[in-house]
C-alpha cells in the first residue's frame, strides 16, 4: 500500500489582521434583559397604552352606568350587583385579547420579529419575556379597573337586590377571579399571535373561541356536549366570574384549573411553533 | 469550454452549477482566527424550492466581501440562515466559530439588516433601538452613540413611522451597529438611497472593514459592490459560483477583445484568421478580434502593410464578467433580453 504524503500548505506564522481592541465583557443575554427590552417595547408605543387606558376606562363607566338606573323590572332584577358592577370587563377582556395578539402580530407584519429573534439566545424567552410583561401589565390596569367598577357600582347602585360588600362570600373571589380570567385571555391573544402571526387570524380565532363556540356548542343535541361546553374557556372563566356558578358550568376552582390549563396549553403550541418555524 | 485570456494563457470559465474557487491571497486569511462567517455545506428548501444548495464559503474580517447573485439567487435566505432565523435543510452556518444563538451577546458578535424599516411604525427609532439594546444589556449611552454615527440625532425621537426610506435604512443600520460588533451583514443597503446615502454607506463599509471587522454586503449590482468590496461571493441558483478576489475575478473576463478599424478589412481578416482567434464585424471596416492582443495584431498589421486607423484593447468590466458567470442562473429574465455586448 502507497501512502501518498500530501505537501502542508505553507502558512505564515499565525498574524491574523489584528481585530481592533472590543471589549464586550459585560454584554450577556439575561431573562431579566429581556423582560426588560420588552417592556420598553410595550411602553414605547402609544397606542398600546391607549389600549390599556380603554380598556380600564370602559369597565369603570359601564359599571356606573349599569349599576345606577337599577330598578326593578326587566332582565336585570335577576343579576347581583356585583355580577352588574363587573359586567363592563366583558368588554375589557376582548379589548386585552387583542392588544394580547397586537404585541406579537406587530413585530410579524413589521419583521421586527428577526431583530428580536437574532439578538437573544433563545426564542422561548422572548416568548416568556413577552407573556411575563403582558400580563403583569394586564393584571396590574385591570386590577385597579375592576376594584375601581366594583366601588363605582357600589356608590351608584339603586337596585332591589341586596348590595353586596368586600366581605361578603366570594365577592373577593368572583374579583380576583375576574382579574386573573382577563389576564389568560390577554396571554390567549399573546399565544394566537405567536401561532398565526397575523393580526386579522389570531383576533378571528380569538373571538370565535370566546364568543360563537360557546353559543354553537350549546346547540349540540348529544348529552356528552354538555360536558365538552363547561370545558370551553370562556365557559370555566364564567365559572370563575360568578358568585354561585348555575349547574351548567363548573365550579369555581374546577373553573380557574381549566382555564389556566388552556393558556398554557396555548402557551406550549406558541412555543414549540415559535421554535420550530422559520422566523 | 476553454478560451483564451489576456496572457495568453487558456482559462477555465466557469459554468452553472461548477464553482471555481481561486486560491487566497495572502497566507494570513487562511490562518483560522474566529472571527469570519462560515457557510457550510448549507441548503435550503421551502417545499419544491431549493433555494439554497450545498452552500460553502467563508467570509474573512478587514475587507468588504460583497454576495452577488440575481434575484432569487438565495442571498437573503443564506442571511437568514446565518442569523438563525431559517433552519437550514443540511449544513451548517456559523459566526465567530459558533451559531450565533450560541454566543452569550448575539448582538456583539453580529449585527445585521435584513429589510429596512422592520420596526414598529409608532415607536420612536431612540426606543426600537433601547428595546433591541437592552436585550444584551447594552447601555442606553450606546443607543445615543449609533444615532448619532448615522445621523439621526434630530429625528431620533420621533415616531419612525413617518421615517423616508433612506433614514429607515439609517436606522437598521444604526441596530445592526448597537452592539459594536465583530462581523457586519447587510443585505442590500443601498436599495433606495440617495447618491448622498450611497457614498455614505460606502465609506462606513470600507471604516468597518478597515477596523478588523468582517463585512458581508449583498447587492444583484455588480458596479455598485465593485466600489466597496475587494471579495467577491458570487451565487446563482443557491449555488456557489465564485469565492475570489477583485483581481482574480478580473482575470476571469473571457472576451477580451481588440477593436480594429482599418482601410483593409478583408486583408486584415485573413491575415488574423488563424486558429483560436475569433473575428466578428458589425460595422464595415472594424473588426473586433478575440484571441489575440493588441500588440500582435498591430505588429502584424505593420508587417503585411495594412493601415489601421484604431487598435483599442477592450477588456471586461466586473459587471460584464459578473454578468457572464451569472448568465445561466438568471431566473427572471426580460423577453427581449441581450447578450453580453460582443
Ligand atoms: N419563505 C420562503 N418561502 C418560499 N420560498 C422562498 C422563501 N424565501 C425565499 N424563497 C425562494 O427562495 C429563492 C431565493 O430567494 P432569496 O430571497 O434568498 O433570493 P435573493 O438572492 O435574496 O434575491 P433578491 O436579489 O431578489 O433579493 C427564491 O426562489 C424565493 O422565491
Ligand atoms: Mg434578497
Amino acid at each position: 500500500m502507497t501512502t501518498t504524503v500530501h505537501p502542508r500548505p505553507i502558512v505564515a506564522s499565525p498574524s491574523p489582521p489584528v481585530p481592533a481592541a472590543r471589549s464586550h465583557s459585560d454584554l450577556q443575554v439575561t431573562e431579566r434583559r429581556v423582560i426588560r427590552s420588552e417592556w420598553i417595547k410595550l411602553r414605547s408605543v402609544l397606542s398600546l397604552r391607549l389600549g390599556f387606558l380603554a380598556a380600564a376606562f370602559i369597565a369603570v363607566v359601564l359599571a356606573g352606568i349599569f349599576a345606577s338606573s337599577g330598578d326593578g323590572g326587566g332582565p336585570k332584577a335577576a343579576i347581583d350587583s356585583l355580577s352588574l358592577s363587573l359586567a363592563g370587563l366583558r368588554i375589557t377582556q376582548l379589548i386585552i385579547g387583542v392588544l394580547g395578539v397586537v404585541v406579537v402580530s406587530s413585530e410579524y407584519s413589521t419583521g421586527l420579529i428577526r431583530s428580536t429573534l437574532q439578538s437573544v439566545r433563545s426564542r422561548l424567552s422572548v416568548l416568556r419575556a413577552k407573556s411575563v410583561v403582558f400580563a403583569t401589565s394586564t393584571f396590574v390596569v385591570v386590577g385597579i379597573a375592576a376594584c375601581a367598577a366594583f366601588f363605582v357600582g357600589k356608590a351608584t347602585y339603586g337596585g332591589i337586590q341586596p348590595e353586596l360588600g368586600l366581605s361578603d362570600p366570594g365577592v373577593v373571589r368572583v374579583l380576583v377571579g375576574t382579574v386573573l380570567y382577563t389576564v389568560g385571555v390577554g396571554l390567549f391573544g399573546v399565544a394566537l399571535g405567536f401561532l398565526l402571526r397575523g393580526a386579522a387570524a389570531a383576533i378571528g380565532v380569538l373571538f370565535a373561541t370566546l364568543l360563537i363556540v360557546p353559543a354553537l356548542a350549546g346547540l349540540l343535541p348529544w348529552s356528552w356536549a354538555t360536558s365538552l361546553t363547561e370545558v370551553l374557556p370562556s365557559n370555566a372563566g364564567d365559572a370563575v366570574m360568578t358568585l354561585s356558578p348555575s349547574s351548567t358550568l363548573l365550579s369555581p376552582t374546577s373553573g380557574a384549573i381549566v382555564v389556566a390549563l388552556w393558556v398554557v396549553g396555548l402557551l406550549v403550541l406558541a412555543g414549540v411553533a415559535l421554535r420550530s418555524r422559520d422566523a | 469550454m476553454v478560451a483564451i485570456g489576456r496572457s495568453g494563457v487558456p482559462l477555465l470559465r466557469t459554468q452553472y452549477g461548477k464553482s471555481l474557487r481561486l486560491e487566497d491571497d495572502t497566507a494570513t486569511t487562511r490562518v483560522h482566527n474566529g472571527l469570519m462567517i462560515e457557510v457550510e455545506s448549507l441548503s435550503k428548501s421551502y417545499g419544491s424550492t431549493i433555494a439554497v444548495d450545498g452552500l460553502t464559503f467563508t467570509v474573512r474580517p478587514g475587507v468588504v466581501t460583497g454576495f452577488l447573485g440575481p434575484n432569487g439567487a438565495g442571498k437573503s435566505t443564506t442571511m437568514r440562515m446565518i442569523l438563525g432565523l431559517d433552519r437550514p435543510s443540511a449544513g451548517t452556518a456559523t459566526v465567530n466559530g459558533r451559531r450565533l444563538c450560541e454566543h452569550r451577546a448575539p448582538l456583539a458578535q453580529m449585527g445585521a439588516l435584513l429589510e429596512a424599516q422592520a420596526v414598529h411604525p409608532k415607536r420612536s427609532a431612540r426606543n426600537h433601538l433601547r428595546a433591541l439594546a437592552a436585550t444584551n444589556g447594552i447601555p442606553d449611552s450606546r443607543v445615543d452613540e449609533v444615532i448619532e454615527l448615522v445621523g439621526l440625532e434630530e429625528v431620533a425621537d420621533r415616531s419612525s413611522g413617518g421615517f423616508s426610506l433612506g433614514m429607515g435604512q439609517r436606522l437598521g443600520i444604526a441596530s445592526a451597529l448597537l452592539g459594536d460588533p465583530e462581523t457586519i451583514m447587510l443585505d442590500e443597503p443601498v436599495n433606495g438611497l440617495d447618491p448622498e446615502g450611497i457614498l455614505w454607506i460606502r465609506g462606513l463599509l470600507k471604516d468597518l472593514a478597515s477596523e478588523g471587522r468582517t463585512v458581508l454586503v449583498s447587492s444583484h449590482l455588480m458596479t455598485e459592490m465593485a466600489l466597496v468590496a475587494e471579495r467577491f461571493v458570487i451565487i446563482g441558483k443557491g449555488r456557489l459560483i465564485a469565492d475570489v478576489t477583485s483581481v482574480e475575478l478580473e482575470a476571469m473576463a473571457s472576451d477580451d477583445s481588440v477593436r480594429v478599424r482599418t482601410a483593409d478589412a478583408t486583408a486584415l481578416r485573413e491575415l488574423l484568421g488563424t486558429d483560436g482567434v475569433e473575428i466578428a464585424s458589425a460595422v464595415p471596416n472594424v473588426l473586433t478580434v478575440r484571441g489575440l492582443t493588441s500588440d500582435a495584431i498591430g505588429m502584424a498589421a505593420s508587417t503585411a502593410r495594412i493601415a489601421l486607423y484604431e487598435l483599442t484593447p477592450h477588456q471586461a468590466s466586473l459587471e460584464e464578467i459578473f454578468m457572464e458567470l451569472t448568465h445561466d442562473a438568471v431566473q427572471y429574465r426580460a423577453g427581449t433580453h441581450q447578450g453580453i455586448a460582443a
